[in-house]
């Protein structure tokens, strides 16, 4: 008798198993929070950007909580600062990983920083996502992160477009900032000035913390330039922006990135930044998008004020839930698979639609034109670029296996 | 290359209207120097807390831009004389090594509190003169930039007039000169010691809030006044406040002039490889005879 029942029970403890392998490999609840590990400039001169910046995914954050939070559990945000220095964010997004094994990785305040930080987070296979704007991190990121806003390539290849089609500028300088963001963006404004039909006339550099160019703003004089590419950052924009205004002659059109549409930077301005021509993203006041409007209408109530760079944190929030979410888990390699695979996902700034050619999700730039306050400026053109942004594609064989490319390539539709 | 003499002329004005900031500075390091033997590296963050009083005091004292500076620098005199009298002068009979790296642990504490109290954020004064600007044949002048410098001078000049000609001033350079001396013949030493941080501060405090006036504030900003100040110090000759502020009028106008000859990528490796040759050939400084300067 007391064979038969320990039969009986064998019997169904392994029917039990096996009938709720499907069920356990469909979602895993998790026991504790999902934890999103933040990697920003909380101090130095790249604060003006990093802290809006992590102020803004609190904001994601909250309110996805408010929604019910991921896989059942609320999310937390772990943020430290690398004050924008490379040597600092490897440092800190070491930490984040190996001491408090964060489940999504942002890697750094700047592209420099990213691409220092990053190859921690590949080599213990965290899924990362980046707000800085240059190639070679995402590139160099083998699928194992995503960008949360539109490129580098894609904003300056419309301001430079632009410039030479409808400004007709024929002499255009450019001066930047002596790091990897300022190098970066001066080599693709560069080369969308010349495919669009000229060469940049002439560049000068300032180097970090530098708040007076006027030694390099007396040579550009001299150039007989008809517009110029301000590729600065941090707390000097507002201050260099203004000199460059005053040194240059009247009819020198200034170009700069989406940093002009800030309004802190736009009060240091003043009427110094009345037509400023300027590559922004769709997230911006003028934009009837509901979405767009609702998000920047949140950020406004609960920081005080909306700043482009926080369109990149909810963004890059959205995308890492919803990724989360498609794959049931936080594993990273299917969080990755999820983000690889996402089309048409409605964000504040345009659809996510993820192009496994070159990783990238948002290939919508607009180009502004400054007036006397963010809200009045106004949008010149909108840019959309189809094609693959880099000459180099993205290898995903390392962590996703070597037909991954080829099914990945089949789902998207594009060769 | 081709001359262009309005190019020349517009690089060395603006070389010195830049270096009489790095000239208030620089007299900084120098005037502390002086009188306690010691190298103060929180210098720029007491020229950078200075800005951040003046920003401060804007909203709550009358008087506009003027009332709020005169606030301030009373109140950064005040805080260099009570961080010499608490912290540092107990430490006057350590290592002098010592002594520095404290100094830079104080410039690191001054950051951070600013951070903590203000934030990351920079800051701008009103604009209080047009942006345009003057333009006299090819020379090209910023109204703000102009104010700056010929504050700086009046300021340079006040400060000489009161060194040479009252008798705290008489006191303080008996102090420098020889400091056992000056205890003997009863001179309040330690007075002029703590006098020196004070005034020290102030000269620093009226760089940063000039840079704030032209620029804007951040909590960066005291690194590169630091740096800049302690570099045209030693090329003019640290410890003596002429030399000190002839270096930096000079470190103004070297930067700017090195663009008119290499690339805008080595201004500052231009200044930092004079400061190098110096060392070598001067270490006394430009402007100092090489007397008594040992090689350590």
């Amino acid at each position: 008798m007391r064979k038969r029942y320990l039969k009986l029970f064998g019997v169904l403890a392994i029917a039990t198993s096996i009938l709720s392998l499907p069920a356990q490999a469909q979602e895993k609840k998790l026991d504790r929070p999902v934890k999103f590990g933040i990697v920003s400039a909380l101090s130095g001169d790249a604060a003006a950007f990093g802290k809006p910046f992590v102020d803004a995914i609190k904001v994601a954050i909250d309110e996805l909580n408010a929604r019910g939070g991921l896989l059942g559990q609320p999310i937390e945000m772990i943020a430290y600062d690398d004050r924008g220095v490379p040597d600092l964010g490897l440092q800190v997004a070491k930490k984040l990983v190996l001491e408090d094994h964060v489940d999504t990785l942002q890697p750094g305040s700047t592209s420099g920083v990213i691409f220092t930080a990053m190859p921690v987070g590949k080599d213990q296979k965290v899924a990362m996502w980046g707000y800085g704007l240059a190639e070679q991190w995402l590139v160099e990121g083998e699928g194992m992160i995503f960008r949360s806003a539109s490129s580098d390539k894609v904003r300056l290849t419309a301001l430079a477009k632009y410039a030479h089609d409808q400004l007709a500028l024929k002499k255009v300088g450019v001066l930047y900032i002596d790091n990897f963001y300022g190098q970066s963006a001066r080599d693709v404004f560069k080369a969308a000035y010349k495919s669009a039909g000229n060469d940049v006339a002439t560049e000068v550099s300032h180097n970090e913390g530098a708040r007076d160019i006027s030694s390099q703003l007396l040579q550009l004089r001299t150039k007989g330039l008809d517009g110029i590419f301000v590729a600065t950052t941090g707390a000097g924009f507002g201050p260099l922006v203004r000199q460059v205004r005053q040194f240059l002659p009247k009819n020198v059109v200034v170009m700069t990135d989406a940093q002009s549409a800030d309004p802190k930077i736009r009060a240091e301005l003043g009427a110094s930044a009345n037509g400023i021509v300027y590559a922004g993203t769709p997230m911006v006041p003028q934009n009837t998008d509901p979405l767009s409007q609702e998000w920047i209408a949140r950020l406004k109530e609960k920081t005080g004020l909306y700043q482009e760079i926080m369109s990149r944190a909810v963004t890059g929030v959205l995308v890492m839930a919803d990724a989360i979410k498609r794959a049931g888990t936080v594993d990273p390699i299917e969080v990755m698979k999820a983000v690889h695979h996402t089309r048409g996902l409605a964000t504040p700034v345009g659809t996510y639609t993820y192009d496994p050619r070159d990783g990238e999700g948002l290939k919508t730039a607009l180009v502004m034109k400054a007036a006397d306050s963010p809200e009045k400026d106004e949008i010149l053109t909108t840019v959309r670029i189809d094609e693959p942004l880099y000459e180099k594609r993205l290898n995903y064989d390392r962590f996703f296996g070597p037909d991954y490319t080829k099914s990945l390539y089949e789902f998207h539709n594009v060769q | 290359m081709e001359f262009d003499l309005g190019l020349v002329m517009n690089q060395l004005v603006w070389g010195v209207m830049v270096g009489v900031g790095f000239t208030l500075m620089a007299m900084a390091f120098s005037l502390i120097f002086s009188t306690s033997n010691m190298i103060n590296f929180a210098i720029g963050e007491f020229a950078m807390l200075a800005a951040y009083f003046c920003y401060t005091a804007l909203s709550h004292v009358p008087g506009g831009f003027v009332g709020a500076a005169l606030v301030s620098m009373v109140g950064i005199a005040a805080f260099g004389m009570l961080v010499e009298r608490i912290a540092f002068r107990r430490l006057y009979k350590l290592d002098h090594i010592l002594v520095l790296i404290g100094t830079i642990g104080l410039s690191a504490i001054i950051k951070n509190l600013t951070l903590i109290i203000f934030g990351p954020y920079a800051f701008s004064f009103p604009q209080y003169f047009s942006p345009e600007p003057i333009i006299i044949g090819s020379l090209i002048l910023i109204p703000q930039n102009v104010i700056v410098a010929l504050v700086g001078v009046v300021v340079l000049i006040v400060f000489q007039i009161f060194m040479k000609y009252t008798r705290l001033g008489l006191a303080m350079r008996a102090t420098a000169e020889n400091f056992h001396g000056a205890t003997l013949v009863g001179i309040n030493t330690a007075r002029c010691v703590n006098l020196s941080w004070g005034l020290g501060a102030v000269l620093a405090g009226i760089a940063g809030t000039m840079m704030g006036f032209a620029y804007n504030i951040s909590i960066d900003m005291g690194g590169t006044l630091g740096l800049k100040g302690f570099t045209s110090a030693i090329f003019g000759g640290f410890g003596s406040l002429p030399a000190s502020a002839a270096g930096g009028v000079l470190m103004g106008v070297l930067e700017n002039a090195s663009a008119l000859v290499f690339d805008y990528t080595y201004k500052d490796i231009v200044a930092f490889v004079i400061i190098v040759l110096i060392l070598l050939f001067r270490p006394a400084g430009l402007f100092l005879p090489n007397k008594g300067v040992r090689r350590v």
